[in-house]
């Protein structure tokens, strides 16, 4: 009887020590995630997209030579969200080159540069 | 780091905290299907088992709170609070959010039904619980659907293990399924067994 419970004791200690286990390793793969997005990690913020208007969207046109890779996301929607007809152009025109990539990393980077178009489409239009 | 600023950090946990309650999802339903057929982890008796089910539900649930809260948070897109909860009211991403919010719904009555399991019949709650079998899909077509991130590269793979996992999980819950017998037939085949057993150790004597 008592091997019993203390078997059963054993069983919750090792449940709870698994949740446990699993609730850190949640946390941490959340965090490892959100670095490894798209944008996280590049030195083209991806994020003034997002509160910044038209001017940021020109800072991220403009190093979007650098960050192309995944901060190129966001810039496009920084591109949209400025909705100016200067940083739209701007990131056009001269990036033309580049803007390939960031085009290919737009969509990847999910739906923030979806939205982003989206607003970009209305707001331009 | 340079990416993540304070204005997008809310953004960056949104997608990031949706990815592990995907994950989080997928082992809830392959551990309740273990637990269903009588299944067992190794080194865990059954009641465990369901312990630990219970756990990493209210885990995943966690999650996606942050999940939606966060994507409300952040500013550049404009999701209403309300949209979380009620399907197919967001001006962004109608569609995707709703069926996200109707994944969250159904959670929600898994959840709720098992919190106040004591209450109900045992016929309700099972029912209610059926309704898990329709939150998973309608969670990864929301996760693949509204998200890019998971429509290439390595988070694709990681979403097309979890529906594999899953798969996996269902053929094996069917297989056991059709090699159980019926429960109206179980206790004649117990008792054919027992007299089988009778018999045989009557012949070797």
């Amino acid at each position: 009887m008592a091997r019993a419970v203390a078997a059963r004791q054993r069983a919750s200690t090792r449940v709870t020590t698994t949740t446990a286990v699993v609730g850190v390793a949640s946390v941490l793969a959340a965090g490892a995630v959100a670095l490894a997005l798209p944008g996280s990690s590049s030195s083209a913020a991806p994020s003034p997209a997002k509160s910044g208007s038209s001017s940021s969207s020109g800072t991220g046109g403009t190093s979007t030579g650098s960050g192309s890779s995944g901060s190129s996301g966001s810039t496009g929607s920084s591109g949209s969200s400025g909705s100016s007809s200067s940083g739209s152009s701007g990131s056009s025109s001269s990036d033309s080159g580049s803007s390939s990539s960031s085009g290919l990393s737009g969509p990847s980077s999910g739906p923030a540069a979806s939205s982003g178009s989206g607003h970009a489409t209305s707001g331009g239009s | 780091m340079g990416g993540i600023t304070a204005g997008t950090l809310p953004w960056y946990i949104s997608r990031a905290t949706g990815v592990v309650a995907l994950v989080l999802l997928t082992a809830v339903m392959v551990i309740g299907i273990l637990v269903n057929r009588q299944g067992r982890l190794p080194g865990l008796p059954r009641f465990a088992v369901t312990n630990l089910h219970r756990n990493l539900s209210l885990m995943a649930v966690v999650f996606i709170v942050i999940h939606v809260v966060t994507a409300v948070l952040d500013g550049y897109v404009r999701i209403p609070l309300v949209s979380g909860v009620v399907p197919f009211t967001s001006g962004y991403e109608r569609f995707w959010l709703g069926i996200g919010a109707v994944s969250l719904d159904l959670m929600l009555a898994l959840i709720v039904t098992s919190l106040i399991r004591g209450r109900l019949s045992h016929r309700v709650w099972k029912a209610v619980h059926w309704l898990a079998y329709a939150s998973w899909p309608v969670a990864f077509a929301h996760s693949i659907g509204s998200s890019a991130d998971l429509q290439g590269g390595p988070l694709l793979w990681l979403a097309v293990l979890c529906a594999a996992a899953l798969a996996a999980a269902l053929a094996w819950r069917l297989v056991t399924a059709a090699r159980q017998v019926p429960r109206a037939q179980r206790v004649s085949a117990v008792l054919t067994a027992a007299s089988e057993r009778r018999l045989e150790k009557a012949d070797r004597r």
